[in-house]
């Protein structure tokens, strides 16, 4: 099944202040396409308007050729889901519990279960039963991706993900895009690491003051990382 | 003798707390709402029983159709009024619920509730009976046994049932569970009507021990904020082990001390709470 979730001119605002000034972006299913920019420059905020989590928004998200509305937990079940930067695992859950909540979300026949993410993250396996607030910090990470992966959404937004995380946390998280990709899911990942943006992206998006200013394709980012380290700099 | 015998009133204060506080904690958790109209809901059901035993029926019957009764009122409360004020800050919820309390409160008031009125004890569970030398009044061993009873469901089905499962992921963080697909609405709704209904429970079963008038559940929402905040915010565990501690604390000190002096204590305790462990005894309550 083929799809995309479009941005089209969507401005973001808290209370007063307007925080993205018209961002223009297109995400295919089965694709990922990498946020990149300076800490302010409105990534955060981009996947949080989209989850309906800001204050109030103009323009307009088509999901799949429909218009993204309404509360958050309808924007979920249609088809979209965030991972968001701060690793909210359900603390007082097991990891059992986070995971089955999450399941319980999903339609029934969806092919992602339980045992597929912990297939992805055999960590998770391990600690099935520990309170998901005693994990440790790149074990809550892999907790809230998979959890994020078994609503079996069309669309997923993970916001840096791997920030903090150690070396074999982080590959884990590299897998389990590729794996969320190769189930057809669309992804926007916001990331500080170019290395694993390049590993897995395949379009980069640069944002700056609120608004995408630059965009590459993997050929020209993989022929010129040079050229986006660059716009990733501070002067 | 004396201290057995205040043990065994402060369980029974502990149990209607507990009740109360299970409602109070689970809205705050899933709801962000701080319920000011917690103790109208209790006066609620004890002046339902009155108004339903008064018709003839029996107090099984009341003891049933009460609870179902102000449950429904907590749904259409929490449908047509508090969903309403879902995304504002927290001191709009309590302002709003502060104003609901003292309209029920109000129709309470006009509809019998000024006078103090007495629900009778049905005659299966009138006496005493005698353990060890102990005197204990069959009803308020049957008061004990009902609050335990009913929290043990209610933390059983919040444990094993999907509607449990999602309540205690929307009790722990609700945005994240808005992300994931769980309808806080919807679940506010179901939430608001069980508490509502327990708090009810609470009222009836309290009303020949408590009596029932229009604001006798002002001091029992009193003690029972106490709970909440000495359990943690949000903490099922933390409000059980907290009722029977202020009921016990309450208690014990109204019979060695005096009522002024055992609620002062209890203030104390929740002040150095608040100051040291705002998370409650078992460091999982919220603080924000």
């Amino acid at each position: 099944m083929t799809g995309a979730i479009t941005f089209e001119n969507l401005h973001a605002f808290y209370g007063q202040s307007e925080i993205l000034h018209g961002v223009n972006m297109q995400v295919e299913a089965g694709s990922v396409a990498c946020l990149l920019g300076l800490n302010g420059m409105g990534k955060t905020t981009t996947l949080r308007a989209a989850m309906g989590l800001v204050d109030r928004t103009e323009g307009r998200i088509l999901l799949d050729g429909k218009e993204l509305g309404g509360p958050t937990f309808r924007r979920s079940q249609m088809g979209i889901t965030l991972v968001p930067e701060d690793r909210k695992v359900f603390a007082n859950l097991s990891v059992r519990e986070n995971l089955e909540v999450a399941r319980a979300m999903a339609p029934r026949d969806a092919a992602f279960d339980i045992a597929a993410a912990v297939e992805i993250f055999p960590r998770l396996g391990e600690r099935m039963e520990q309170k998901a607030g005693t994990l440790s910090g790149g074990e809550q990470q892999m907790l809230v991706v998979a959890r994020a992966m078994l609503v079996n959404p069309r669309y997923m937004m993970l916001d840096e993900p791997t920030e903090g995380l150690a070396p074999t946390y982080v590959e884990a998280i590299r897998q389990s895009i590729e794996v969320a990709r190769g189930r057809g899911i669309g992804i926007i990942l916001v990331e500080q690491s170019l290395p694993l943006a390049l590993a897995v992206g395949d379009h980069f998006h640069i944002m700056e003051n609120g608004q995408i200013v630059r965009s590459f394709t993997r050929a020209e980012a993989l022929a010129e990382p040079a050229a986006i380290e660059r716009l990733l700099t501070v002067s | 003798m004396l201290a057995a015998s205040l043990a065994v009133n402060g369980v029974v204060l502990g149990s209607v707390l507990l009740m109360c506080s299970l409602g109070l904690t689970l809205i705050y958790g899933v709801g962000r709402i701080v319920n000011f109209a917690h103790g109208a809901l209790f006066s609620l059901g004890a002046m339902a029983g009155v108004w339903l035993s008064g018709a003839g029926l029996p107090f099984w019957l009341t003891l049933i159709l009460a609870p179902l009764g102000v449950g429904l009122v907590g749904v259409v409360l929490d449908w047509a009024i508090l969903a309403r004020i879902r995304h504002r800050p927290m001191v709009d919820s309590l302002l709003l619920t502060f104003g609901l309390a003292l309209l029920i409160t109000g129709v309470l008031y006009e509809l019998g509730g000024r006078n103090v009125q007495i629900l009778p004890v049905p005659s299966q569970l009138e006496g005493i009976v005698s353990v060890g030398g102990l005197t204990l009044p069959i009803y308020r061993i049957f008061v004990s046994l009902l609050a335990v009873a009913l929290t043990a469901a209610l933390l059983l089905f919040l444990r094993n049932s999907t509607w449990g499962l999602r309540v205690r992921a929307a009790n722990d963080d609700p945005e994240m569970g808005a992300c994931l697909g769980i309808d806080r609405g919807r679940l506010m709704h179901s939430v608001v009507g069980i508490s509502a209904a327990l708090a009810a429970a609470a009222g009836v079963a309290g009303a020949p021990i408590f009596t029932a008038f229009a604001t006798v559940g002002d001091k029992i929402l009193i003690l029972a904020f106490m709970t909440v905040i000495l359990g943690g915010l949000g903490s099922l565990r933390g409000a059980v082990v907290a009722a029977y501690a202020v009921g016990l604390i309450i208690v014990f000190g109204e019979g060695y001390f005096g009522g002024q002096l055992a609620l002062m204590a209890l203030f104390l305790l929740v002040m150095a709470m608040l100051i040291k462990w705002p998370r409650g005894f078992f460091g999982e309550g919220r603080t924000e």
